[in-house]
């Protein structure tokens, strides 16, 4: 601004003058904008260190790739692409928009890092294998065995179990039916569901956001080293991009301050994204989250090296899950 | 439980960990261009078969996916050696510790001929207290079977990329129920043609694949074929699927006759198993049945009554008679 208001200043002292009046009224919406800006980055800052990402710490993410199992994909699902961008910030996201990533085909992720993970087990393989959920031999969706350590809360994916039905608008792909995936928690009276609320016409009405903080056990080295895990997971798309929305709302954001006081090396917070909009073109939206829940789960470090010990015994199977097979001539000659 | 004790859970856990690295090997062995001859260095010895580039892919690729496994941090693996990497020297491992043993592309020719009838073989060591080693996992994979073995429990057959979750015990031989009975034989070279002539014709009645060893022995038992037989003295690693065979009712025994049983042979095999890389496991005979596996002595002895003293040695005179080309 202040060098528009030199090339002003050279065409002549009217031009100058109008240019200096200008500069004086806009100044101080610069500053507020700036003031803003800054304050948001720390509100983000400060959001993000509540779900376990510290600014000062370096962090892998991963976001499912397109082997959606229900959903013919060309790339990673829209819904976790947006949780992902609002969550690595805006100099990502305009890179996305604007086809500046570079797509690597096979990018290699160790393990003793800490690791973001952005939806649900049923799409993104790693969860699996950290919460314990594996594929029937025959039929869609997982099942649950969770030898690896209980949370308070967890998804269920199995279409054995859940028959009812939603509907909901992604972008790029139009309206898609699901099974209604619900929420579990345990309880002293056995597990309890909580399940996202559809209308009449079996739209969703609100969705639910599992956000999820436990010390990296996949290996020694990441447990012994104080890594985490954190896993951003939905019930829905809706609920796993409601991230966002979670990340910007400061009344959310206090209360999961208070809960997390004791500064626990576990914890799960349970959103809930309601007031959804649907969209055709840019599919269903929330548009309010609320606090459902905040739970510890301290767990001494003998359970996270025997949550690493059922990792490596299933770790094999595991990878052998994701095959895909029928590979008969290398790229080159085909 | 001290130091040797098979630990169950951690045997399994090696398995699992072979069984991987044995399936993204093979994995790999789908998409390879290695199939040019690698020369060897002035000194350096390859048992078994020219090597290839795909030979050491393999192994690289095997020990790569080994050792990012999770399971690593509780097997104490010290060394993985075998047809690619040779011992120099005895090998010492810790009591406690453990060594693989590898051949990660056993039937290299096969693989370079027709991309097809190859395996990864291997097995996990443990030292004990004494410090010698003995089996405590094995496995044979081939692009759609794994054969795993693990020491104390029946052979177990799975989808390579499948699950070992799914695999099923596999304690008996499959019946016969093809018209012919069929023989694998493995070792057989062109050297061996006026031998291997000779015993075919004492076996008119049978089919006769020229391929055997670990990534055709499997199959006495868990498909149609009727037996396997390894032509010379193998390695040990070249003679896991023959291991496995014994954990299971197939008759095995060597070419004089000679039965073994489950227990006395994985004796000799731990007594053995990395004797300075030499072929310690005799040519011996894989059967379905008590009766197949007669026949076949039967047939061997008498082609080598016929043929005369040089039968099997590979250093035999071809003699195809006066009319060879008529």
């Amino acid at each position: 601004m202040q060098a528009a208001a030199e090339n002003a200043a050279s065409l002549g002292p009217a031009s100058a003058t109008i240019a200096s009046t200008l500069f004086k009224a806009v100044a101080p919406m610069i500053a507020k904008a700036a003031v803003a800006m800054l304050r948001d980055r720390r509100t983000k800052a400060s959001a993000m260190g509540l779900i376990g990402i510290n600014s000062n710490e370096t962090y892998d993410y991963r976001v499912p790739a397109a082997n959606h199992p229900l959903l013919d994909l060309t790339e990673a699902h829209p819904d976790d692409v947006s949780a992902f961008c609002s969550m690595a910030g805006p100099a990502l996201a305009h890179a996305r928009k604007n086809d500046w990533l570079e797509i690597q085909e096979l990018v290699t992720l160790d393990f003793s890092r800490n690791i973001v993970l952005i939806g649900s087990p049923e799409a993104e393989s790693l969860l699996r294998l950290i919460f314990d959920y594996r594929r029937p031999k025959q039929g869609a969706g997982l099942k649950y065995v969770g030898e690896t350590f209980d949370a308070p809360y967890r998804w269920m994916e199995d279409p054995e179990i859940i028959s009812a039905e939603c509907r909901r608008y992604v972008n790029g792909l139009g309206l898609i039916t699901r099974p209604n995936w619900p929420l579990v928690y345990q309880s002293t009276s056995g597990d309890g569901r909580i399940i996202p609320q559809v209308g009449h016409d079996n739209l969703l009405q609100s969705d639910l956001l599992l956000i999820t903080v436990i010390p990296n056990f996949l290996t020694l080295k990441g447990l012994e080293s104080g890594r985490k895990i954190i896993s951003i997971a939905g019930t829905h798309g809706v609920g796993t991009r409601s991230i966002e929305l979670v990340l910007k709302s400061r009344g959310v954001l206090r209360q999961i301050h208070d809960g997390l006081s004791t500064r626990p090396n576990a914890f799960q917070i349970v959103i809930e994204a309601q007031r959804l909009k649907h969209h055709v073109r840019r599919g269903t939206n929330a548009t309010r989250v609320t606090l459902r829940d905040v739970r510890h789960f301290e767990r001494p470090y003998s359970a996270w090296e025997a949550a690493n010990r059922a990792v490596a015994r299933r770790f094999s199977d595991w990878v052998a899950e994701d095959n895909r097979r029928n590979r008969p001539l290398p790229p080159d000659r085909r | 439980m001290g130091y040797g004790d098979t630990d169950r859970h951690l045997a399994r856990l090696g398995a699992d960990a072979l069984r991987l690295a044995a399936m993204k090997t093979l994995q790999h062995l789908e998409l390879s261009t290695g199939w040019g001859k690698v020369a060897l260095e002035e000194g350096q010895i390859h048992p078994g078969d020219p090597p290839l580039g795909a030979d050491y892919e393999a192994h690289h690729r095997f020990t790569t996916v080994l050792y990012c496994h999770p399971a690593m941090a509780y097997l104490n693996i010290e060394d993985v050696v075998g047809e690619e990497r040779l011992l120099e020297g005895r090998i010492a491992v810790k009591p406690g510790s453990r060594v693989v043993v590898l051949d990660p592309l056993d039937g290299s020719t096969q693989w370079a001929l027709i991309r097809s009838g190859h395996s990864v073989a291997a097995m996990i060591l443990i030292s004990g207290l004494d410090g010698n080693l003995r089996l405590e996992s094995a496995v044979v994979a081939n692009p759609v079977h794994t054969f795993t073995l693990v020491a104390g429990e029946p052979l177990r057959l799975g989808a390579t990329n499948g699950r070992s979750e799914d695999d099923l015990w596999l304690t008996s031989c499959l019946p016969e129920s093809l018209a012919s009975p069929s023989v694998a034989v493995t070792g057989y070279k062109t050297k061996d043609r006026g031998s291997m002539l000779a015993f075919l014709k004492e076996i008119p009645d049978w089919a006769f694949l020229t391929i055997g060893g670990n990534p055709v022995t499997p199959y006495v038992m868990a498909g149609d074929l009727t037996a396997a037989i390894t032509w010379r003295s193998q390695f040990t690693w070249d003679a896991v699927g023959i291991l496995m065979a014994t954990q299971t009712d197939a008759v095995v025994g060597n070419i004089d006759g000679d039965v073994v049983n489950g227990p006395t042979f994985a004796e000799h095999f731990d007594r053995v198993v990395l004797t300075q890389n030499a072929r310690v496991i005799q040519p011996m005979i894989v059967a379905k049945s008590a009766a197949r596996f007669d026949e076949l002595v039967l047939a061997i002895d008498r082609a080598r009554d016929e043929f005369g003293p040089s039968f099997g040695t590979g250093v035999e005179e071809l003699d195809f008679g006066d009319d060879v080309g008529e």
